[in-house]
């Protein structure tokens, strides 16, 4: 099981300015556990599948692909509604946080105050 | 014969005397308990007349407004045992009120006199005219109001019972440790914190490990996703290598063994090391969420010993991962990637 330390990895590698590696590797691990083509294959997978979408959002919100973030986002979310509560809680916040971020940074495409105070507003209805 | 004789007599006068004595003793007692209880009768009508004087006084020279202001006044002085005494006089002149109103009715057809003619005489004009004696009329009147006014006091003066208190609806029973745990389990998935952190949690658990209710929040855990996260548990028989030879026993064991170690077979003592390590690695763990990293990162590194000992890739990787959290929250970079990367090596060795 080395799906969290490849993520780990990949992460300190966005961490050190190499984002298009990092990219990479995240989205290696996303296809590694065939995502589009069925369901992966428990709920520890599908958590961390969750996880790896989150990751590749915030390396593509640095990059400042912040479309293709909210598509990470919109995705893991879906994935995250199996989820039961201890798992599916943890993967909200950190989603709806991040989502509330792209949405309220001004300059870019995505920046929509409404749906950025909605997302916080789920993120207080979660936590 | 005479000296005994003249002992007897002595004998007898002496019990003849004890027993004079005994009677005059009774006597005496007699005579105090009635002289007690003569005091008491003269105290107890000096006071009915005291009160009697009081109420007949409030009667004669108040109006009916100012009547309950007196009686209050009154009772404001009144010790306990005072208010008693009043009470019963009040009783004692209701009871008299109520006789001679009695009286007075059976006197009523002797107005004219008692003989039977003045009686029957009395009768017959009551008859034709329909009316008593006007002046047997008026003192009847004055008894009835007499007594209405005494029974009015007694009601005033009686001592208000205390309301009853209202039933209190019963408390709900306590709720069990177990279902103290399960509420902050819940709460947890609520807010994302166990109250009182995760030392608390930990702590709550392990007593009802103890005295064996922990399988309701066990399954309770499981059902909300306690178990989907993090690393797999493991099946030892897995990760067992066959091989001859024994191993060394190099840290203590936590729990009893029936037998000494060297004495077990080696896919046994592999079972024990095994389980230590996953035992060790859980205290490693508690160690880092409790901030003592130090520690934490110690008890880390004897686990990866430990699992270099009995050769399981798996431990060995789980053992860097472990030492790669302490880097990170150390913010030691390097050494984070590098335990990463290590893990990432033991098990890709292992495929």
């Amino acid at each position: 099981m080395s799906l969290s330390t490849r993520r780990s990895l990949a992460m300190m590698a966005a961490e050190d300015g190499e984002l298009q590696q990092a990219d990479d590797a995240l989205t290696a691990l996303i296809d590694g556990l065939a995502l589009d083509g069925g369901e992966p294959a428990d709920l520890r997978q599908l958590s961390e599948a969750c996880r790896c979408l989150l990751n590749r959002a915030a390396v593509r919100s640095w990059a400042v692909r912040p479309a293709e973030a909210l598509q990470d986002l919109a995705q893991a979310e879906a994935l995250a509604e199996p989820l039961k509560p201890l798992q599916r809680s943890g993967v909200l916040i950190n989603l709806l946080d991040a989502r509330a971020r792209l949405l309220a940074a001004p300059h870019t495409p995505v920046h929509d105050p409404a749906a950025a105070q909605a997302a916080a507003s789920a993120m207080r209805a979660v936590a | 014969m005479a000296k005994g004789w003249l002992a007897g007599l002595e004998q007898a006068l002496n019990v003849g005397a004890a027993l004079v004595q005994q009677v005059q003793q009774q006597a005496q007692q007699q005579a105090q308990q009635l002289a007690l209880e003569q005091a008491r009768q003269r105290a107890d009508a000096a006071d009915f007349g005291r009160d009697v004087a009081l109420m007949s006084g409030w009667y004669e020279t108040l109006d009916a407004g100012s009547r309950p202001q007196a009686l209050a006044a009154h009772l404001a002085q009144l010790t306990p045992s005072g208010r008693a005494h009043w009470l019963a006089s009040l009783r004692q002149m209701q009871a008299n009120v109520v006789q001679r109103i009695q009286e007075h009715e059976a006197q009523a057809n002797q107005a004219w006199g008692s003989s039977f003619e003045e009686r029957m005489a009395y009768g017959m004009a009551q008859l034709r005219t329909g009316q008593s004696d006007p002046a047997h009329q008026r003192q009847l009147v004055e008894y009835q109001g007499l007594q209405a006014y005494v029974e009015q006091l007694l009601a005033a003066s009686a001592p208000v019972e205390p309301a009853a208190p209202e039933p209190t609806p019963p408390e709900p029973p306590a709720p069990s440790r177990a279902e103290a745990v399960k509420t902050a389990i819940h709460e947890m998935t609520r807010t994302g914190c166990y109250p009182g952190g995760p030392e608390q949690m930990r702590k709550d658990i392990m007593a009802l490990i103890e005295s064996g209710e922990s399988d309701e929040v066990m399954a309770l855990l499981e059902s909300l996703g306690a178990n989907d996260g993090g690393n797999r548990v493991l099946n030892i028989g897995d990760h067992y290598r066959p091989g001859t030879q024994l191993y060394e026993l190099r840290w203590p064991v936590a729990f009893a063994l029936p037998m000494p170690f060297e004495a077990l077979d080696r896919p046994t003592q592999f079972s024990v090391l095994f389980g230590e390590w996953t035992r060790r690695e859980a205290e490693a763990a508690c160690t880092r969420n409790q901030g003592d990293n130090a520690s934490a990162q110690f008890i880390y590194e004897e686990c990866l010993a430990r699992a270099q000992q009995i050769e399981v890739p798996e431990l060995i990787a789980r053992s860097h991962e472990g030492l790669a959290s302490v880097a990170a929250k150390l913010n030691q970079r390097a050494v984070e990637r590098q335990h990463l990367q290590r893990a990432m090596a033991a098990r890709d060795a292992a495929t």
